[in-house]
């Protein structure tokens, strides 16, 4: 049950680059035992906001929303879709 | 000063929500993300888990642990089993199993309250009884039981109210025995000086079962506040958390106070905080400056203490300003002396172990009488204990108190005393520099530095370089995306080792 992942290469290298990931990485994997504890689940949310000029609403941020990629996959393209012409630019760092 | 009788206060821990209760019945207490109660509330969830502990076979001195996270039924549980007379063990849900075992075995507890998702897990571990938190939720919520009546005779200020467990530098947890009139004593000396108002909103984002978290109940009820309890998964949306319920206070180690600068970064407006308060580990001048920078509103106040006393030391707000790296001045009533290593008091200035005298210093480590006589030392003549903290640092002449790190921070280095807490400052003081650890030497390898930084490691070096002695200088720098913590929020310079023994990749 190989099939090519439901996400793209940069959402992938912002994962690995902040947490230490297994070579594959399955949309169910658990992130939190892969190190996401609530400082990296902010470095990631950062970041991916960064990477796609996108802010995801607070009210969107549940630790379910961490909990593998295939729901952070999910929860970041929702906002992309929604938001794609309004969303504000991320400054401020 | 000479005055370091064991003062008592005659009240219970349980006194203090009385108080709150008859001042302020509906006012809010506690909310968690579920919902709120109000003091009156959590005084009737009180009565009905002191019951219900009844009903489950628990009497005066029983230990009842609770591994619930930092819900609002957890600080229920606290009162009704301080109330009905147990003893209260706070136990972080982070705790993983290998220590788990061991310290549920230490606590021979007659009942255990854990999180549902892991009561599978914590029978595994233990044969006592152990129950989900849905069903304490429930009993609380249900119909209230019929008073219990006095479980015994009511507790007095000597007798125990809660075990907190805290890691040791190499063996397993130990627990400090924690009489009600000292923690009574202590929660009201630090509530003098930090001076939270009725007004308040407390958001205690680190978990209830480290004690700088539990104590922000009692500093909550002294004041008659409302404390917010926030989950680690909820961390993301700490902002947010703080805008929904008007938080004004937020207590904070360095990661916590991380987490909260980047996160103030995405929003435009900053929410009304008035103060943050410090401890368990020390916040380094670029994040004091970065909080204040987010957070212009707000006073910062550096505390230093350990669960043996609970707190040993509060500073002025903002007194970094003045004394920079000061954790400031005793808690009224008690008394901080340096000693060499022949136990004879320093002169300001000097540096030794940092003791402690006072009615704060707890009753000693639960069934360990012989680490306790090491480390709470009784005057033969004059009874008086000293608290030797195993903490480094030096008195200015007015009495403020400088932290240089655990004995086992310290070491020497090419004839140097070196501190590992003063190689991290200088670290953390290079820009770009977000966080450092500093492991001292051991027999197989030299001091090591760790840094959060996007620098090369060499840069990190030269820039340290300008700040230290050569002599203190570490050989190699070692860059890490973050730093390992403990359930705690401290740095855990346990893996920190572990990396350098065994590198990965």
């Amino acid at each position: 049950m190989t099939t090519a992942p439901e996400w793209d290469t940069r959402f992938e290298t912002v994962l690995r680059g902040i947490l230490p990931l297994p070579p594959r990485l399955a949309p169910d994997t658990c992130l939190r035992s892969h190190g996401l504890d609530s400082l990296a689940s902010i470095e990631v949310l950062m970041e991916l906001e960064d990477a796609y000029a996108v802010r995801l609403p607070d009210s969107l941020l549940t630790g379910d929303t961490f909990a593998t990629p295939a729901a952070l996959w999910r929860t970041l393209t929702q906002v992309r879709s929604a938001d794609a012409v309004s969303a504000p630019p991320v400054t401020g760092r | 000063m000479t005055v370091m009788e064991h003062v008592r206060t005659g009240l219970v821990v349980d006194d203090l929500l009385r108080e709150a209760v008859a001042r302020r019945p509906h006012a809010r207490a506690v909310s968690d993300a579920t919902g709120g109660w109000t003091y009156a509330e959590l005084d009737a969830a009180a009565r009905t888990g002191a019951a219900w502990l009844a009903a489950h076979g628990i009497g005066p001195g029983d230990r009842v642990v609770c591994r619930a996270g930092n819900v609002r039924e957890f600080v229920a549980l606290l009162f009704a089993t301080l109330r009905h007379g147990a003893i209260f063990v706070p136990i972080n849900p982070g705790m993983r199993r290998y220590h788990l075992r061991s310290v549920l075995a230490d606590a021979d507890p007659r009942l255990v309250v854990t999180g549902d998702d892991d009561a599978v897990t914590v029978r595994e571990v233990t044969d006592r009884p152990v129950v989900g938190l849905g069903t304490l939720r429930a009993a609380l919520s249900g119909p209230s039981l019929p008073p219990a009546g006095p479980a015994g005779p009511a507790p007095n200020g000597d007798a125990t109210a809660l075990l907190i467990y805290t890691s040791g530098s190499t063996a397993a947890p130990k627990a400090v025995v924690s009489p009600h009139g000292t923690v009574v004593f202590a929660a009201r000396a630090i509530a003098d000086r930090l001076r939270y108002r009725a007004d308040d909103v407390v958001l205690c984002a680190l978990p209830l079962a480290f004690d700088y978290g539990l104590y922000q109940v009692f500093l909550s009820v002294l004041a008659g506040a409302h404390l917010v309890l926030g989950e680690p998964a909820a961390h993301v949306r700490l902002i947010s958390t703080i805008r929904e319920h008007g938080v004004t206070v937020v207590p904070v180690v360095p990661s916590l106070a991380e987490m909260l600068v980047r996160l103030a970064a995405r929003h435009s407006s900053v929410p009304a905080v008035r103060l943050f308060t410090n401890t368990g580990a020390a916040l380094t001048a670029p994040m004091i400056a970065a909080l204040r920078q987010r957070f212009p509103g707000a006073g910062i106040v550096a505390m230093f203490g350990i669960t043996e006393c609970k707190r040993v030391t509060i500073a002025e707000c903002d007194g970094d300003r003045g004394r920079p790296g000061s954790v400031g001045t005793a808690l009224d009533g008690t008394q901080v002396l340096i000693l060499d290593d022949a136990g004879h008091p320093l002169p300001p200035g000097e540096c030794g172990e940092i003791a402690v005298r006072g009615p704060h210093v707890m009753a000693g480590y639960w069934r360990a009488p012989q680490l306790s006589a090491q480390r709470f030392r009784r005057d033969p003549d004059t009874g008086t204990v000293t608290l030797h903290t195993g903490d480094y640092g030096r008195l200015d002449a007015d009495g403020h108190l400088y932290f240089e790190g655990r004995r086992d921070d310290i070491f020497k280095r090419r004839g140097l005393r070196v501190s590992a807490v003063e190689i991290e400052a200088a670290a953390c003081d290079v820009p770009g520099v977000r966080a450092a650890a500093v492991l001292p030497p051991t027999g197989r390898r030299d001091v090591a530095l760790f840094a959060v930084t996007e620098l090369a490691p060499a840069d990190v070096l030269r820039a340290l370089a300008e700040r230290i002695e050569d002599g203190k200088l570490p050989p190699a720098c070692h860059v890490l995306p973050q730093l390992p913590l403990t359930a705690n929020g401290k740095t855990d310079k346990r893996r920190l080792a572990e990396l350098l023994d065994q590198p990965q990749e």
